[in-house]
């Protein structure tokens, strides 16, 4: 292979010298440059981009997220209501109208304002971190208290705030015996005028805005109570009890009829609302079954939920009257439902004949935390108006840390194009 | 000494010995222009980090370089059956023959033939700098050899039976 190696050098000799540009040092320069500014750009636009999603996930101002800014006249109920993420609490009550509250699984008291979807982490005085509750009108907010209930007097209670105000006011749970009481369940009326409550074997009503408080105490635990807008408190004991406003509880007298009890055939029964006319009470279960419960006209009533929907049944917890007759419920559904797991429900009241009878899901991605909803943001429902039943308001921000992994990817690659640039740098 | 000073003395001193490495690698005038400025662009961009040893990273860049262009004139490549015919035996001298004989062949085959038997680099090493296995290096040698053989058959004492 020498011949071949001498002869390789024989063709190199004779080449001729070839010509070297002078500009050869001021291109490689430039080109460096322009290396050297496309990663400075990628490494700007990669931080701007993660930095850009995280305040955009993080901001508290719902407008800025919202793709046309819009804000619904009057108010809606969004048609997707989530479980949020931590949001910053905020500590002046005044958010104004709202048309859903709950509290979150990571405990914040969440309320969503009705004009525009954003979901607030309400800072509510004293909360137990236990019920929230909205009125249906979505101006006031009704939270369990434990703390002070008067002036250096700490106690059990429940305290209300007007949302558009801001002003509070707190009343004590306590029961005949003067010892204080967590109420366990809370029941607007449909004119958002009375409240009542109940806990062990005390059932409460207040008159919204009077700063009183009138407890009953009754012979056994009651389970659900509700309240119609003439202040008439229905309850369970033993036998449904009606307790009129000035009067004493009596067996309960729907529509003129005196209830023919045989026993409490619905024990899975945990929750009433009160119908505007106090003539029927939708009631709430928490296990799947397969028919919504109401008391009407003097019996209850089971009515049955569309085996082509829900084939195993569903816990159908009623959050309020859109009219005398329509109920708007949180539904949970198991799997192999028509729509599976929570979802909000607007549907006919056995107090109408079965012919007439309709069941609409009006919102399908629903949280299961238990809700509160101001039923009166629903649009009318006479065909009259063009209304959707929710409105799509943008996500807010859910429960994940996709931003946390895209801060932290975009730092790994600036800290390895750092040590590849010391690398190279040191080792050539 | 700058790093300008630096490359431009490090360009005069080493420029006529890249520039017979780039014709062997390309076996055309033109070509072997290019390609020595094309390096020589890249050592200057990256001057900062191979200052101490220039020459090693602007032969890397050349070996690389020219399979890498060849890939792009790829599809204006003679075809196969006229490759392998014997070179005209109108050339006077082995050197031409061999010129000739060596343009025929593939960038890589005359990469590594260049690296083998003008740089006299071993097998690993000539593997080690084109990014490839040494029993690719010793098939495409022995492929370029034959191929020589082919190509110019006067050739045959210069390039040995088949190794």
């Amino acid at each position: 292979m020498t011949d071949l190696r001498t002869s390789l050098h024989r063709v190199a000799d004779a080449v001729d010298p070839l010509p070297v540009n002078d500009d050869l040092w001021q291109r490689g320069v430039a080109a460096r440059r322009r290396g050297q500014a496309l990663v400075v750009a990628a490494v700007v636009a990669i931080i701007a981009s993660v930095t850009w999603s995280a305040v955009l996930l993080g901001s508290d101002d719902r407008e800025a997220r919202t793709a046309s800014g819009e804000v619904v006249e009057g108010g809606a109920i969004p048609s997707r209501i989530v479980d949020p993420a931590d949001l910053e609490p905020e500590s002046d009550l005044a958010v104004g109208r709202a048309s859903v509250a709950f509290a979150s699984s990571g405990g914040q008291a969440i309320v969503v304002t009705a004009a525009d979807g954003s979901y607030h982490a309400l800072e509510l005085p004293d909360w137990d971190g236990e019920l929230v509750a909205l009125s249906p009108d979505g101006s006031r907010l009704a939270w369990t208290v434990d703390g002070e209930v008067a002036p250096g007097l700490p106690g059990r209670g429940l305290a209300i705030v007007d949302l558009v105000t801001g002003e509070e006011t707190v009343h004590a749970t306590a029961g005949a015996d003067g010892d204080f009481l967590t109420a366990q369940q809370v029941s607007w009326a449909s004119g958002s005028q009375w409240l009542t409550w109940s806990g062990g074997a005390t059932v409460g009503r207040i008159p919204v805005g009077s700063g009183e408080t009138e407890t009953y105490g009754s012979q056994a635990d009651i389970v659900w109570t509700a309240i119609d807008d003439d202040g008439t408190v229905t309850f369970d004991e033993g036998p449904p009890q009606q307790w009129p406003v000035g009067g004493t509880p009596r067996s309960a007298d729907i529509d003129g009829n005196q209830l023919a009890w045989g026993g409490n055939p619905y024990e899975r029964i945990d929750g009433a609302v009160s119908s505007p006319t106090g003539n029927t009470f939708a009631l709430s279960t928490s296990e799947p079954f397969p028919a919504a419960d109401f008391l009407t006209s003097s019996r209850f009533e089971e009515r049955p939920l569309a085996t082509d929907l829900y084939p195993d049944g569903a816990a159908v917890r009623p959050l309020g009257w859109a009219t005398d007759t329509l109920v708007l419920a949180q539904v949970d559904a198991p799997e192999g439902s028509y729509v599976e797991g929570s979802h909000l429900a607007l549907f006919t009241a056995p107090n109408t004949p079965e012919q007439q009878w309709t069941y609409r899901v009006v919102a399908r991605e629903v949280t299961h935390q238990p809700l509160s909803v101001a039923v009166d943001l629903l649009p009318d429902l006479d065909d009259t108006s063009s209304q959707q039943l929710t409105y799509d308001f943008p996500a807010p921000p859910e429960r994940d840390i996709s931003w946390i992994i895209g801060l932290g990817v975009a730092a790994a690659i600036a800290v390895l194009m750092a040590v590849r640039w010391l690398w190279r740098r040191l080792l050539g | 000494m700058t790093d300008r000073s630096g490359f431009d003395a490090f360009v005069r001193a080493r420029g006529p010995a890249l520039a017979r490495t780039a014709y062997l690698l390309t076996g055309d005038h033109h070509l072997a222009e290019d390609l020595v400025q094309a390096a020589l662009v890249q050592a200057a961009k990256h001057w900062e980090r191979i200052e101490t040893s220039p020459e090693a990273y602007v032969r890397r860049t050349m070996y690389h370089q020219n399979i890498s262009w060849w890939r792009r004139r790829k599809l204006v490549e003679t075809p196969l059956e006229s490759y392998d015919a014997p070179v005209p035996a109108a050339d006077p001298t082995i050197r031409l023959t061999l010129e000739q004989a060596l343009r025929r062949l593939t960038p890589r085959q005359r990469t590594v033939l260049v690296l083998r038997y003008f740089e006299d680099l071993t097998e690993v090493q000539t593997a080690a700098e084109l990014g490839i296995s040494s029993g690719a290096v010793k098939s495409m040698s022995r492929d370029a050899l034959r191929r020589l053989r082919a190509l110019a058959p006067e050739l045959a004492d210069l390039v040995g039976a088949d190794t």
